[in-house]
């Protein structure tokens, strides 16, 4: 990245990067490294839309099949949702907050290897593990990976441990960067930058923190025990034994449905950021989305059984875990309304940060109705299961989590790299992203009601889900050429792109303060802020945001 | 009041709250340990009296020898205590000897707990796979058992340190970190003290 | 525990400490799935690391210096004009009310939309407790299994959670209108008595049945419409007559709040 970088021999540059410990380089990694799984993750949910594209398809065979879902829901969520978010959290909060480092930089960059490492393994399954059906076989008990599937019975070989063990080590992973963000963002901030002055990205990120240290461990431990059950022949999960399967399904959930908020909460944050900078107005009601940052946080910790409602558990448990499922739209709806209100009145401009940002905001919206839709117990019953969920999850995660994470790298690019995207480029990449999100994902729902259930290999004909499916799978072609326009835009801007400037965007946050890209240190002085908008401050002495605050 | 202000720009607030680095990092450590315990505890309540043959709690487990072992644990979180203590006025020598009679202490009940599971095995055939609750037991008291190890090497590792004579007065917040997660360590043991040995033999 | 924040004069040095004892870590879990040797072999590596990593911290953390800032200081230059051609200072709206007044007008609406209930209950029902009752079918499924001679009497449990649904949801409301009314077009409380009793009707019609099928089979819509045209009146005559504080980026819970009655205007 620095003027002198040609001269030097590649090796000392691999060098540089295997040893840093500076958060920016290690985000940076953290991020490529995402954005790499997520084209393996794309790829191998390609195979399966050219699979299921025609009914009696026959490109790959059931077993195959059966992998492939599994490792492209498990990439989706650990290697590249994770990976992604938490990158952003590193490079963006200490420039936020006005420090020099995270809090343990050591424990960083530890981080970022066990993530690494981690999905090493969990990939060297396909070279290295035995499965039902023999060598070189990747997991295939799908990404929740249920008892009794999963026990030593079903599983036979050890391609279930490479899926225990791989997000076992990236588990770790999440865990210290999580440790690290919480450390920083209480401890490091500069001097006059009290809690409620910080920009909201960093609630977003701490409340992650947060989700990450209770819900990541619970996880690791279900699968510590389904390892005694698989090496040592303890019962925990095995039903011959006594076990109970459904304690996994509890298990799993209570993680896995705060997981949900843990890739979607960083998203809110870019929002956050982006959209009052794109409305050039102050982000409506602070305090409000603070408030109902905790609240979902909090309420998303007791709606896990949503997903269990075909288990058959009680009415009373049902309705409790359905109606704290309403509960959360109300925060989420505000939050909603917050950007509405934002942007309401703004002098809004349609830069592509701002293209994602918005259709975020639609889209997340569509795919969180029909979440609570899904928390209808008698709805669940019949499309548990089915392709509706499958559209539902997709409109949240692709819709929410991708469009943001797009939307930050547009925004965020010009800093870390000194060079602005190119914005043609960008407006063709959203458009055709747009609309292959659509194609792909707005028909599911629509198999779903056919009662297509999800994680079949292959459909009869006559059942009316042959054009369905036809539509969603030519979605992914959109997607991908979408997706080499985003690289080439990439390619291109890192080479001849229009050189940033400190503050592109005119934004008024302490990351824009300094050069682009950051010197090593971040700040040449630690900067002292005393209002929300340091830089607003900075610039307009005579009527500075601090005057207005308690006790000016 | 905005017009009255338009001259000055106030002075940063130097006093927010600000605490250190470590502290908070090991208080997030000891949260997401805390969630980890909390799984197998759910689990092992979860499991109590759904043994359907094997050895049971009640006629398996022994009190005296645990509580024993247990008050063993329980007082190196004192000693610790004052081990740091003694290293921030630097009294260098009582540290040396409060560290290592909390890793005597906290020695003492790993050896204890072997010898427990040792009977288990020999005497009434308890193992990991015979039914549930030796899932359970050992799970739960096993993964207590790791973080006791754990924190004896850490209490090692800072005595060895001392022995060299390494160690100085501004080590001891790092050692006071390290103090919490042995405070933690015996906590977590009162919980699951009472979840095996109360709960669990209570129920028939 | 006074101490300065680390980082202040220089930053970490780079080590490899890190990437060595996560491989090691990777490889002691790899292990389990290839042989015993990987695990040992992994084990030792990561506790090389662990060394290293011990030794960059003690006795104290390895720093690299920063060098001096540069003589011809570029502080915000760059981004001072940027922002001057900015302008505008793009708070809107300017002045809003307290969230007490809206917690406070939650509380009066909500018992006006009660007293409306009660008497739809009474007239149509010969029962206040009914109104109420029905509420609870929201959240306790016993409800919908009752029949109205057990719907019209006081039941603890139904009353209770009915009390709870509608306390939190009206004061839920009144800070929504506390935050909407500055946004909404000149008569605050013509759009709130208005405006809001249309938008919920709307919401609660079509998904009534399945969110509580017991309340589905006894409404009436147009007391219904009553009830939330009580809330909104009250509550946003309450709101709009308590007057506004300022609406600024930065200002405390305590002054967003509004018990600093000097503040109102
Ligand atoms: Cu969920």
């Amino acid at each position: 990245m620095t003027p002198d970088a040609p001269q030097r021999p590649w090796t000392a540059i691999v060098h540089e990067w295997t040893v840093t410990v500076d958060h920016k380089k290690l985000a940076i990694m953290y991020i490529a490294f995402g954005l790499g799984f997520f084209l393996v993750g794309g790829v191998e949910a390609a195979i399966l839309r050219a699979q299921l594209a025609q009914h009696s398809g026959t490109l790959i065979d059931p077993d195959t099949f059966n992998q492939l879902f599994t490792m492209h829901g498990t990439t989706m969520v650990f290697l590249v949702g994770m990976p992604i978010l938490l990158g952003f959290g590193n490079y963006l909060i200490p420039l936020m907050v006005g420090a020099r480092d995270m809090a343990f930089p050591r424990l960083n960059a530890f981080g970022l290897w066990l993530f690494v490492f981690g999905a090493l393994l969990l990939y060297y399954s396909y070279v290295g593990a035995e499965g039902l059906y023999g060598e070189s076989a990747a997991p295939d008990v799908g990404w929740f990976a249920y008892a009794p599937l999963t026990s030593r019975t079903f599983s036979p070989g050890n391609s279930t441990d490479y899926w225990i063990l791989g997000i076992m080590v990236s588990g770790f992973g999440s865990i210290t960067t999580a440790v690290n963000l919480v450390a920083t963002i209480l401890c490091m901030r500069c001097p006059g930058m009290t809690l409620l002055r910080m920009p909201l990205m960093c609630w977003m990120m701490l409340v992650v923190a947060a989700l990450v240290l209770v819900a990541v461990p619970v996880l690791t431990a279900a699968q510590a025990m389904l390892l005694l059950d698989r090496f040592l022949g303890a019962h925990f999960f095995d039903t011959q034994g006594g076990g109970s399967a459904i304690l996994w399904q509890h298990v799993f959930w209570f993680f896995g449905h705060p997981e949900v908020y843990i890739l979607v909460l960083p998203a809110f944050g870019f929002l956050n950021e982006i959209i009052p900078v794109f409305s050039r107005k102050v982000i409506f009601g602070y305090a409000l989305m603070v408030a109902a940052t905790l609240a979902i946080a909090f309420i998303a910790l007791a709606v896990w059984a949503h997903h269990m409602f075909v288990v058959g558990l009680s009415p009373e448990l049902n309705s409790f875990f359905a109606a704290m499922t309403f509960l959360v739209a109300v925060p989420t709806g505000i939050k909603i309304f917050t950007w509405l209100g934002t942007m309401a009145g703004g002098r809004l401009r349609f830069a592509t940060p701002m293209l994602f940002a918005a259709a975020f905001i639609g889209l997340f919206t569509f795919g969180g109705l029909t979440g609570v839709m899904l928390a209808v117990v008698p709805f669940d019953w019949q499309l548990s299961d089915s392709y509706f969920v499958v559209g539902h999850f997709h409109f949240v995660l692709f819709g929410g989590t991708v469009f943001g994470i797009f939307a930050a790298i547009f925004y965020w690019f010009p800093k870390v790299t000194g060079k602005m995207l190119d914005e043609r480029l960008g407006r063709w990449f959203f458009w055709l992203l747009f609309a292959g999100m659509f194609v792909t994902f707005f028909p599911m729902h629509i198999s779903g009601i056919l009662g297509m259930p999800r994680r079949i290999y292959s459909y009869q004909p006559g059942r009316g889900l042959e054009l369905w499916n036809l539509i969603t799978s030519s979605g992914v072609l959109l997607q991908a050429v979408a997706l080499i326009t985003f690289l080439w835009n990439v390619i291109k801007s890192l080479g001849s792109g229009v050189p940033a400037g400190d503050n592109p965007w005119n934004a008024w946050t302490l990351e824009w303060s300094t050069s682009s890209p950051p010197p090593e240190w971040n700040f040449d002085r630690i900067p002292r802020v005393s209002s929300a908008r340091p830089l607003w401050d900075a610039v307009h002495p005579d009527d500075p945001d601090s005057a207005y605050e308690e006790g000016a | 009041m905005s017009g009255a202000a338009s001259t000055h720009l106030p002075v940063p607030n130097e006093s927010a709250w600000r605490p250190t680095r470590g502290a908070v990092g090991m208080l997030c450590l000891i949260a997401a340990e805390s969630c980890i315990f909390l799984t197998f505890v759910v689990a092992y309540l979860f499991y109590i009296g759904k043994s359907a043959h094997g050895p049971q709690p009640r006629e398996t487990l022994e009190l005296p020898m645990v509580i024993v072992n247990s008050v063993a644990l329980i007082s190196s979180s004192f000693t610790v205590v004052a081990g740091v203590r003694a290293l921030e006025h630097g009294r260098f020598a009582a540290m040396k000897g409060w560290l290592a009679l909390t890793i005597a202490l906290g020695a003492w009940f790993v050896v204890g707990t072997f010898s427990e599971w040792g009977k288990l095995m020999d005497e009434h055939g308890l193992f990991i796979g015979t039914n549930l609750f030796g899932t359970t037991f050992y799970a739960l008291v096993g993964l207590h058992l790791l973080h006791v190890i754990v924190g004896l090497v850490l209490l090692s590792g800072v005595l060895a340190c001392a022995m060299r004579g390494r160690v100085a007065a501004t080590h001891a917040h790092a050692v006071d970190m390290i103090s919490w997660y042995w405070h933690f360590v015996d906590g977590v043991w009162i919980i699951v003290f009472t979840t095996v040995y109360v709960v669990g033999r209570a129920s028939p | 525990m006074k101490r300065e924040p680390p980082y202040q004069h220089g930053i970490p040095e780079s080590t490899s400490a890190p990437l060595v004892t996560a491989f090691g870590v990777t490889l002691v879990a790899a292990g389990l799935v290839t042989n015993l040797w990987v695990m040992v072999g992994g084990a030792v590596i990561a506790l090389v690391g662990l060394w290293q990593w011990f030794g960059d911290v003690f006795p104290g953390e390895r720093l690299e210096e920063i060098p001096a800032p540069n003589a011809t200081q570029r502080r915000w230059d760059f981004a001072v004009e940027a922002i001057q051609r900015a302008g505008t200072r793009g708070i809107y709206p300017e002045r809003a009310h307290p969230w007490r007044s809206g917690i406070l007008g939650g509380i009066f609406g909500g018992v006006a939309m009660a007293v409306v209930a009660s008497i739809w209950g009474l007239v149509e029902h010969s029962s206040v407790w009914l109104p109420i009752n029905l509420l609870a079918g929201c959240v306790m499924p016993s409800v919908g299994d009752a029949d109205e001679t057990a719907l019209a009497l006081f039941n603890p449990a139904w009353i209770g959670a009915a009390c709870m649904i509608h306390g939190a949801l009206s004061v839920a409301c009144g800070v929504l209108y506390a935050l909407a009314l500055p946004i909404a077009p000149q008569r605050p409380i013509l759009a709130g008595s208005v405006a809001l009793p249309v938008i919920v009707t709307g919401l609660v019609w079509p998904t009534l049945t399945i969110v509580n099928p017991a309340l589905d089979g006894f409404i009436s819509w147009p007391w219904f419409v009553g009830s939330q045209v009580a809330f909104g009146v009250v509550c946003g005559w309450w709101v709009a007559g308590r007057g506004t504080v300022e609406a600024h980026a930065g200002r405390s819970i305590v002054d967003r709040m509004g018990v600093h009655r000097g503040r109102r205007r």
